[in-house]
């Protein structure tokens, strides 16, 4: 139980932001201790935990004996008289269990006490003030982590004569402090590191009001770890050392009542009720403290709580009704040949999205995430999604590829693919094997963070030979290798790096060899999720310029999903914007820039900075994106609208179609568009020639409340 | 109504002259050199100990009323100078000029009175608040540092107009929430707030906006812009988005592996790079409003900053390297209005000439040449300039 | 390998530093234990056992430096002098046979215990949200139990009442000791019941740590990815998740193994195993300094050989640790 604490305080990594924004991470103090009371075993623990502390409080005077009276009844089983049964000497168990309860809560606190304060010193010591202190300080805790901690304890408790519990105590502390010292000189090295740490150094704060403002009310939950479980192995500790009879064993304890047992050979004459009730005791009390400790645990580590992916739930809860599949086979298209370009007027469908509902379920309440979407993809199109940070957009592209996670849940919508001999498949009715083909052989993705995306402890060109191992069983170890070094070849990483591991790589190559990874199967979709955004600008570069030179090569059909409109617009064929987990517009890329429709998308693109041509008016938009919990009626665009009026809070706007001056249609989701809008505020002015005209005041500066 | 970013970038009402002018820098680093240690034992005895070159003789002046950008990749040095700035790090070598008077405080009654002039503004709003301490109380310990004789309702007015300075009112809709409960719009604002506690006339802000939603960060950059020009205060403004820098600075400085590269007014910088690391940045950012042809094509990444390269650190990657690139540093050349850029190419001889004019011809516009022959030692710091005249900044 | 030469570095100064602790301990704390020692025994110690004491409790005509020097020398050559609980044997003599004893114990144990509840650990991480969920609080109640109670369990259980196993010793006394088949049989045969209790009671902690690192690998994108690939689930299991997640219980192996080398020492006392936990419990009754120290001493020196072990295998799982 140890063991997780220390890994889950050294790979203290803030736990993956739900795309949703839940926000679940950190809250008021008191909350969050009510939460983690709220699950059963936690609680249980808590309870089970105060029972015998209130009983190591008023054993001495509920007890019915003088526990070390000898009476006749020798060795007597449980009886109405002696609940427990007696001794050989006719001692009652029961009181000897009520008086040993409380010197082993003393020795467990009181270890548990100086073992924090001890670790706490140490480790914030040390994590704080870092440099030789601390490589002198974690160096001597380390020492002290692996000297075995139970001799050392023998040995101490050896030479101190009767040992009483004082003794006891601080031979458990002075073996037992390192560990608590490194998690939390771990915890206060990441801490340190933290922005809020900065920010208040650089506001001026003192060095101790830092360490007891920011860093340890940051530090309860894995101190508050440490001291449960402390005092687990110190109740052990003392009941092992003193059934091993280095303590008082005059004074009664768990561990005493154990020791006089084995020495009067209790086992051979059969007298179960001597031994049954301290050991008992002493393990319900260590697990109930553990049940406390993973509540803490799953607080700390959120991750915790969420289902293993090998589970039926998993696999269930991605779709909410399975269809059965529906194969309709169509007339035989014309397979347009790899690397044809793509022309705007294509009607040549692979992926058609249709009403995509995609919900968060917590606690038997559902947040759309992403709400009726419907679009496109055509053979060898770059389709741009762009919105901003809870608009919908990662979790459409998961939902797309079927890798969202519960809570996440498809509750509506079919995605259907349409395979190069035009037969079609609704995505999300496929079962488990058809998925795995789909995924990789016709659709691959690209994540994020190349970094958290490839296995740290597997080589690189292992990665790209797996996906070829499970899809092509039949290819020969030498056909999987030069395919290997092929791929590396067509991202531009050279062959000998195979063999490296991805944090031997730059950020660059590792995002290069990710796109390897999703080119292995030559599939026809590869979505991108925000490819670059972990990159500086050069290396983006560098990989847009690839992907669009693969892209034309080996002709793919890319989703592209970035905040970076300017991006976008550079790279894409087709915009979608996603405001509020709708897509509101959807236009050509070019007709996207020159004429956007929809208010939003006007903000958006008086947001930009250029660094081309005369600068232009940047107006951005006013407020923020909205809480998808609690998204205003009607349009979600409303509030930050310059040019809402009344029916915008009424409807929802579906998209309208809307034809420009040259023939370029959009469609966007604004009741500007609509048949008998206010025409005063339709936006149809005059062209801009060079971006985006706006209507729109500037009353930025005060503020985005509201 | 100032607060718009087509107005002349950066700019308070009076005019600040840049490096050459006559105002007088607010904070300067002066030939500023900052190495961290790298940890680990070192194999033989002896051996030099390895560092990383981090900042290297930086030479960077901030003006009351003047926002200055300082541009760069991740891992260019722009962060841990405006740490140096703010005397987080002690320097490795040069100095920080704080009204022409050399600083060395990092801890105790100087540093907080340097704290108070200099206020660090952090790129992570949602990390750089303490997730289990309200906004109050994050803002009350920052009042009462700089303020320390308002108490209770004294200070609890403070932090309300702090709030109203920021434009997030009603003050207490927010003050008694925690980090998690606010926008990430919100908590720049209020970090802004924590800034301005101190009254500070020198911002250095990191990234502020580089974290945010697109549509919010205008409002953030106006909301900063606003405030140095209210206050005169000058502002450092770091990121590594040079479109940015271009509409919200009036100065813009290029850093490269630990190097400022180029430097000067921001129209120039991003409209004539002189500097072929800053003419590949340009290149590189995604601009709808350029068609994508003559780009410059590079495949090289920045260097190892323990063992960077020798001469001009871009001179692997540069495609009109000469042989002096590998084996000296280029000094700064100064161009015309205050433009300067660290690169062999303005030399005045022949081959810098022509490699000039290859350059010239591939980046399409050609830089303005320099503004001649220019002493190796001299010029290149602001400092040496701005000795003629004195308080030009009073409002 | 320079990661591999700062690891023995470390180990050898935490082997200094426990076995100057071994010096400093008897000196520092409060009585004089040689003096006990020697009047009880009134006067019938070989002036040489006396030597010895006093090399280990600080002769009084000699500086502290020499006192060290001579210490270390008795370290180097094994001479720890005459043990008290079995005398007059020499304390080398008594170690070198119950050490055989218990290392083949927990060697086997402890291996066992890893391998079953890290296997355990890393399939109700998987399938975490199913009935295997029932194992955390089932192996946290089993790891919470004393391990000499359990023993005691065991032993009334299957020993006393079922009589399906021995119920004390290492062998059956009508064995002799050797590499022969009857001896053999019969140490395996005495050795079920306490190997029983320490892997059973030593599981539920490997368990519990590879299930919540299987849980939290599992939210990882490369795990994802591996999903995504369409990579068979076994593979994704094995080669993505668990062999991530099995890293921390390597990095933490010192910590446990300190928790099951000293729960199996008080084991034994419980079988009357003739390993090194009776001989401490022993030498502990009978307040055997010398036996004590020379016990201790041993268990350090090879706990510190086995993390070193798991350290080296540590650095082969992780290709990270490599450089640098």
């Amino acid at each position: 139980m140890a063991l997780q604490s220390a890994a889950l305080a050294e790979s203290e990594s803030g736990a993956a932001a739900d795309p949703a924004g839940e926000a679940t991470t950190s809250q008021g103090p008191a909350r969050v201790w009510l939460r983690v009371l709220r699950a059963p075993l936690t609680l249980t623990g808590v309870l089970i935990t105060l029972v015998f502390l209130f009983l190591a409080v008023i054993g001495p005077w509920i007890s019915p004996y003088d526990p070390s009276a000898v009476s006749d009844a020798a060795s007597a089983a449980p009886s109405a008289s002696h609940l427990l049964g007696t001794t050989q000497n006719g001692q009652d168990i029961l009181s000897q269990m009520l008086y040993g309860a409380r010197a082993s809560m003393v020795v467990g606190l009181g270890a548990a006490v100086v073992t924090t304060v001890l670790s706490v010193l140490v480790g914030v010591t040390a994590g704080y003030v870092g440099g030789l202190g601390d490589e002198a300080l974690s160096l001597l805790a380390n020492v002290f982590l692996v000297l075995p901690s139970l001799p050392l304890t023998i040995i101490l408790a050896a030479y101190l004569p009767h040992s009483g519990s004082l003794g006891i105590i601080l031979v458990i502390s002075v073996t037992g402090w390192a560990w608590g010292a490194r998690v939390l000189r771990a915890q206060t090295l990441s801490l340190r590191k933290r922005d809020f740490v900065e920010a208040a150094r650089a506001t001026g704060e003192k060095t101790w009001r830092i360490i007891l403002k920011d860093i340890l009310p940051n530090q309860v939950a894995v101190i508050a770890a440490a001291f449960l479980g402390t005092v687990t192995g110190a109740i052990l500790t003392q009941a092992s050392l003193a059934f091993l009879g280095l303590t008082d064993v005059t004074q009664w304890s768990w561990g005493t009542i154990l020791y006089w047992a084995q020495v009067s050979s209790a086992l051979l004459t059969g007298a179960w009720w001597w031994f049954v009730p301290a050991g008992l005791a002493i393990a319900v009390l260590g697990t109930a403290l553990s049940l406390v400790n993973f509540g803490i645990d799953e607080f700390i580590n959120p991750r915790l709580r969420q289902a293993g992916i090998g589970t039926k739930k998993a696999q269930r809860a991605q779709v909410v009704k399975r269809r059965t599949k529906r194969v309709k086979q169509r007339g035989p298209v014309v397979a347009r040949p790899a690397g044809a370009p793509f022309t705007p007027d294509s009607t040549d469908v692979i992926l058609d999205v249709r009403d995509l509902k995609v919900d968060y379920v917590s606690d038997g309440s559902r947040t759309p995430a992403v709400s009726d979407v419907s679009f496109t993809l055509r053979r060898g199109e770059v389709l741009g999604i762009a919105g901003e940070s809870g608009s919908g957009k990662s979790t459409l592209a998961y939902a797309i590829t079927r890798l969202h996670k519960p809570p996440a849940e498809i509750s509506q919508g079919e995605i259907v693919y349409t395979k190069a001999d035009g037969g079609t498949v609704d995505v999300l009715g496929m079962d488990e094997d058809e998925l795995r083909d789909f995924r990789w052989e016709e659709l691959s993705i690209v994540f994020q963070s190349a970094m958290h995306a490839l296995n740290p402890i597997m080589r690189v060109g292992e990665q790209i030979e797996d996906v070829i191992i499970a899809h092509r069983p039949r290819m020969t170890r030498q056909e999987r290798a030069a395919r290997v070094v092929e791929l590396l070849g067509i991202v531009g990483i050279p062959a000998d790096r195979a063999g490296s591991y991805p944090h031997e790589l730059s950020g660059g190559m590792r995002q290069r060899a990710m796109i390897a990874v999703g080119l292995a199967l030559d599939p026809e979709i590869i979505v991108m999720d925000e490819p670059t955004t972990a990159l500086d600008v050069v290396i983006q570069r560098q990989i847009i310029e690839k992907i669009m030179e693969l892209k034309d090569r080996l002709g793919f059909s890319v989703v592209f999903i970035t905040h970076d409109l300017s991006l976008l617009i550079e790279l894409s064929d087709t915009i979608a914007v996603m405001y509020g987990g709708k897509i509101v517009e959807t236009a050509a890329a070019d007709d996207f820039y020159r004429r956007p429709q929809h208010p939003y998308s006007r903000g958006l693109l008086a947001s930009f900075p250029t660094l081309g041509g005369p600068k232009r008016e940047l107006t951005g938009i006013v407020g923020s994106p909205p809480d998808l919990r609690r998204l205003p009626s009607g349009c979600a665009f409303r509030p930050r609208c310059p040019l809402a009026f009344d029916a915008c809070a009424a409807e929802i706007p579906r998209l309208y179609q809307v034809t420009g001056p040259d023939g370029g249609t959009s469609r966007a989701a604004c009741l500007l568009h609509a048949e008998g809008a206010p025409k005063s505020a339709a936006p149809n002015g005059p062209d801009a020639t060079d971006g985006p005209d706006t209507t729109t005041t500037n009353e930025l500066a005060t503020g985005e409340m509201r | 109504m100032s607060g718009d970013l087509t107005k002349e970038p950066g700019t308070a009402a009076t005019p600040a002259a840049p490096a050459g002018g006559g105002a007088r820098p607010v904070l300067e680093a002066v030939d500023v050199t900052k190495h961290f240690p790298v940890r680990g034992v070192r194999l033989r005895r002896g051996a030099a100990p390895r560092v990383v070159h981090a900042v290297e003789n930086v030479s960077l002046s901030l003006y009351a009323g003047r926002i200055t950008a300082l541009v760069g990749e991740s891992g260019s040095g722009k962060s841990t100078l405006a740490r140096l700035l703010a005397q987080l790090y002690p320097l490795t070598s040069g100095e920080v000029r704080l009204h022409g008077q050399a600083v060395h405080s990092q801890r105790g009654r100087a540093f907080r009175d340097h704290v108070r002039k200099v206020q660090l503004i952090l790129q992570d709003p949602f990390a750089s608040f303490n997730p289990v301490a309200t906004i109050a109380s994050t803002l009350k310990r920052a009042v009462a540092i700089h303020q320390p004789g308002k108490r209770g309702k004294d200070q609890a007015a403070v932090i309300d107009d702090l709030l109203q300075q920021i434009n997030l009112v009603p003050a207490r809709q927010f003050t008694e929430k925690y980090p998690h409960e606010l926008s990430g719009g919100q908590l720049q604002r209020i970090s802004i707030a924590r800034a301005l506690a101190a009254s500070p006339e020198v911002f250095l802000a990191d990234e502020p906006v580089s974290s945010l939603d697109v549509s919010i960060r205008l409002g953030i950059l106006n909301l900063l812009r606003r405030l140095t020009e209210e206050r005169n205060a000058a502002m450092l403004y770091v990121t590594h988005d040079i479109a940015s820098a271009r509409y919200f600075a009036a100065d813009t400085a290029v850093m490269y592996a630990g190097e400022v590269v180029e430097t000067g007014p921001s129209e120039a910088v991003t409209q004539q790079a002189a500097h072929p690391y800053t003419q590949l940045l340009i290149d590189s950012a995604p601009d709808p409003a350029r068609d994508g042809s003559g780009r410059v094509r590079d495949i090289g990444q920045p260097p190892s900053l323990i063992d960077p390269p020798a001469g001009c650190r871009f001179h692997p990657r540069c495609p009109f390297a000469m042989e002096r690139c590998g084996s000296q540093a280029p000094p700064s050349f100064d161009l015309t209005g205050g433009h300067t850029a660290r690169c062999w190419l303005y030399a005045d001889d022949a081959e810098a000439r022509e490699r000039r004019a290859d350059n010239a011809r591939a980046v399409g516009t050609g830089p303005a040449d320099p503004a001649g022959p220019t002493d190796l030692s001299t010029e290149t710091s602001p400092d040496t300039a701005v000795t003629t005249s004195e308080g030009a900044d009073a409002p | 390998m320079r990661i591999l030469f700062r690891k023995i570095c470390f180990y050898l100064l935490t082997a200094w530093a426990a076995i100057s602790l071994n010096f400093v301990i008897p000196r520092i704390m409060p009585g004089n234990p040689a003096d006990n020692l020697i009047n009880q025994f009134h006067g019938k110690l070989s002036p040489s056992a006396v030597k010895a004491l006093r090399v280990l409790f600080g002769e009084s005509d000699k500086n502290l430096w020499q006192q060290y020097v001579s210490y270390w020398h008795s370290v180097f050559t094994g001479d720890f002098g005459t043990s008290y609980a079995y005398y007059p044997s020499q304390v080398s003599d008594v170690l070198g046979q119950s050490m055989f004893w218990t290392l083949t114990l927990i060697t086997v144990c402890t291996v066992l215990g890893f391998v079953i509840g890290t296997a355990l650990g890393m399939l109700a991480g998987w399938k975490r949200g199913t009935w295997l969920d029932s194992l955390v609080p089932a192996t946290t109640f089993l790891s919470s139990i004393p391990y000499f109670w359990f023993a005691i369990m065991v032993v009334y259980v299957f020993a006393i009442t079922l009589k399906w196993f021995p119920l004390s010793g290492g062998y059956a006394v009508t064995e002799t000791i050797g590499l022969n088949g009857g001896f053999i049989g019969s140490a395996i045969n005495y050795a079920v019941l306490p190997a029983l209790t320490i892997v059973v009671a030593s599981v539920g902690g490997w368990l519990i740590g590879m299930r919540n690192m299987m849980v939290t690998t599992l939210s990882e994108d490369y795990v994802r990815l591996a999903e995504a690939k369409g990579l068979p689930k076994r593979r994704v299991m094995y080669a993505y998740a668990a062999r991530n997640a099995m890293l921390p219980s390597f990095s933490g192996f010192a910590m446990s193994l300190g928790f099951v080398i000293g729960g199996s020492i008080v084991t034994e006392v419980v079988f009357n195993y003739p390993g090194i936990g009776s001989v401490l419990f022993k030498a502990a009754q009978a307040a055997d300094y010398p036996l004590m120290s020379a016990i201790f001493l041993l268990i350090t020196v090879l706990v510190l050989i086995a993390n070193l072990i798991a350290d080296i295998a540590y650095v082969f799982l992780d290709p990270r640790t490599r450089e640098s």
